[in-house]
């Protein structure tokens, strides 16, 4: 494994989460996904994306004739390089109770989701009887 | 230190502490209220009554407070806490020691509440710039069929507002942020990693936070909660709330969802914990945290999945009512200890004592009035008072009475000082026993380079002489205005 990628600028965190959101993506689709948030040439996209590729972040494909990229390592990988970050920490302490989402902020221990799983079972077992 | 005491013997200061005090049994009251007449109730119950008793801690908190300023539309009378002659004799000496007893303890928790207040207002402000940044950064569109698919749900759930569809690079949980324009984020991928059916629950789920203003409902909950920190029973009370709004969304997203089935809803809640899971176990922070998640999901998956457990779906607002009532009372009962009654209660006859007449009882009248047993005896001896003064005793004016609480006022209104009501103060002291000065010269911004002063000439004085100068000076500079020489000792 080649040595860690550096943490990435915002703009290439943009990038990453196009690559990430549409899965491995030409220079255009990436261009397209980008420009529909605010107007950016196709050049610009395309030479960040060297750049990524060049450190790392991002891992070109040149086996088709448009170069295909793809995140050279998963959200769950970068977030975890970004919350190194003070400010990263600093926000996931205090806004984690302004957000709202499906789950809560805190994560569910292995044994309970286990316990979860075996309940759905059960139920779906109990109707199926 | 310095600027913490004088914070601390302002009558501020001394009302919060008290209002402080009050709310320590209040929000007791209160939660034990929520507990017993929630217990059975239904979600919507549940949420609706602990977000009325949240909002009566604070209103009966604001309302000791405000009954505990002194002044209360009276102008003038200050409260409750009656000032020890001995201190207020030995004030220009001893300030701090004096400020303990007039005060009262409690207005030294104010300092530590203060603190606590910033902490958590500061906490609230980076946590919602924080919320800011994640809208922006790191984010991209969602592919166009999910959005108009949103748009649908959006439309079968009611949600007036137009709503973003948006995947971010930094969020681990799909979250709705803002109020007015309200995103939803999911984390990039998702849409990608998840079957349809489970995204749509999801985005379910968040369009009914969306519909229930639950944003802007617990940004104002987060404020309450940085307010009365350091109460239990608002902690308490708050989780509830945040439990059960979870557990009202859930239900409206099981209603609102194509197939209507719980199950479904709930393995999708279950997979995208799995998924979630999965990508992060290995953060170690993060595996702290694990451990105190008190099993809410699985509760809420229990709740989705046996109906049968879960209460009949009575009307929320069936509860607000009592809760109303006992607010209601409560601030009642409050205003009944607030303002004390003639009778039975010892206060408005020592304040008379050792406030109104203060400078103008003599020693011995202060041991016979000390010496009563009845408030009848009171009553009877503050009349005999006034009327071995009153100038014109056949009228039903008494001149010399009227003046005396003119002079108070007064005082009140003019000699107020950074640390003292008027008539505590030494210029305030003065007015009330000998009247109005002949003349004044006051060198407000001091003279000659010296501390602002000013010099009160009574032409003449019964007991102590003619053409009396009285000098006061503010030589910290600070609204205190101090007496330098006493009238009735030196000329």
């Amino acid at each position: 494994m080649p040595s860690e990628p550096p943490k990435p600028t915002d703009a290439e965190l943009e990038i990453l989460c196009v690559l990430w959101s549409r899965g491995p993506s030409t220079v255009r689709a990436v261009h397209e996904v980008i420009a529909e948030r605010k107007p950016t040439q196709y050049t610009t996209v395309l030479k960040q994306l060297q750049v990524m590729a060049d450190k790392g972040i991002a891992q070109r494909d040149d086996a088709q004739r448009s170069h295909v990229y793809q995140a050279a390592r998963s959200r769950e990988w970068t977030q975890r390089q970004l919350a190194g970050d003070l400010l990263q920490r600093a926000f996931e302490g205090s806004a984690g109770s302004l957000v709202l989402g499906a789950l809560s902020a805190k994560k569910t221990s292995k044994r309970e989701l286990a316990e979860v799983r075996r309940m759905l079972d059960d139920y779906e077992k109990g109707l199926f009887r | 230190m310095m600027f913490v005491e004088t914070w601390v013997r302002t009558p501020v200061s001394e009302a919060l502490g008290w209002a402080l005090f009050h709310s320590l049994w209040q929000g007791v009251v209160a939660a034990a209220i929520l507990a017993v007449i929630t217990a059975r109730r239904s979600a919507q119950a549940r949420y609706v009554s602990a977000c009325a008793a949240l909002v009566a801690i604070l209103l009966c908190f604001v309302h000791s407070f405000w009954h505990g300023l002194p002044g209360d539309g009276l102008g003038w009378s200050p409260r409750r806490i009656p000032a020890p002659l001995a201190f207020l004799d030995a004030s220009s000496d001893l300030p701090a020691a004096a400020a303990l007893f007039e005060g009262g303890k409690l207005a030294w928790l104010t300092p530590f509440w203060l603190a606590g207040v910033v902490f958590f207002q500061m906490r609230m402000a980076s946590g919602w710039l924080g919320t800011v940044r994640l809208r922006r950064r790191g984010v991209c569109d969602a592919p166009g069929p999910w959005k108009a698919r949103l748009a649908e749900l959006a439309t079968r759930m009611r949600v007036s507002p137009p709503v973003q569809l948006v995947e971010s690079g930094l969020a681990s949980v799909p979250v709705v942020v803002g109020h007015l324009r309200p995103v939803i984020l999911l984390p990039a991928g998702l849409l990608l990693a998840m079957s349809p059916a489970q995204i749509e629950a999801i985005l379910l789920h968040e369009l009914a936070h969306i519909r229930r203003h639950d944003y802007l409902v617990n940004l104002l909950q987060t404020a309450v909660e940085g307010l009365l920190f350091y109460h239990p029973a608002v902690w308490w009370i708050s989780a509830l709330i945040r439990a059960e709004r979870e557990h009202c969304c859930d239900d409206l997203a099981v209603a609102a969802s194509s197939s209507g089935s719980a199950h479904q809803y709930a393995s999708a809640l279950a997979a995208l914990e799995q998924s979630r899971c999965a990508g992060t176990m290995l953060n170690r922070k993060e595996t702290a945290a694990i451990a105190a998640t008190g099993g809410s999901l699985m509760k809420r998956i229990q709740r989705l999945l046996h109906p049968v457990t879960r209460p009949a779906p009575a009307n929320g607002w069936a509860v607000t009512p009592v809760i109303v009532v006992v607010v209601l009372a409560s601030l009642a009962a409050l205003r009944s200890t607030a303002a004390p009654q003639a009778d039975g209660d010892p206060d408005p006859y020592l304040r008379w004592l050792n406030e109104d007449v203060t400078y103008i009882i003599e020693t011995g009248e202060r041991d016979a009035f000390l010496g009563l047993k009845t408030n009848e005896e009171r009553k009877h001896f503050i009349g005999q008072f006034w009327l071995r003064r009153d100038p014109t005793p056949g009228t039903s004016k008494n001149e010399f009475q009227e003046e005396h609480y003119r002079r108070i006022a007064y005082a009140n209104e003019r000699f107020v000082s950074p640390v003292h009501q008027g008539w505590k103060t030494d210029r305030g002291k003065i007015y009330i026993v000998y009247g109005p000065p002949d003349e004044i010269e006051s060198h407000p911004s001091g003279r000659q380079g010296g501390p602002p002063s000013e010099q009160w000439l009574y032409e003449f004085l019964e007991g102590i002489g003619r053409r009396v100068i009285v000098e006061f000076l503010d030589s910290s500079r600070d609204g205190e205005y101090r007496q330098t020489r006493d009238p009735s000792r030196k000329r």
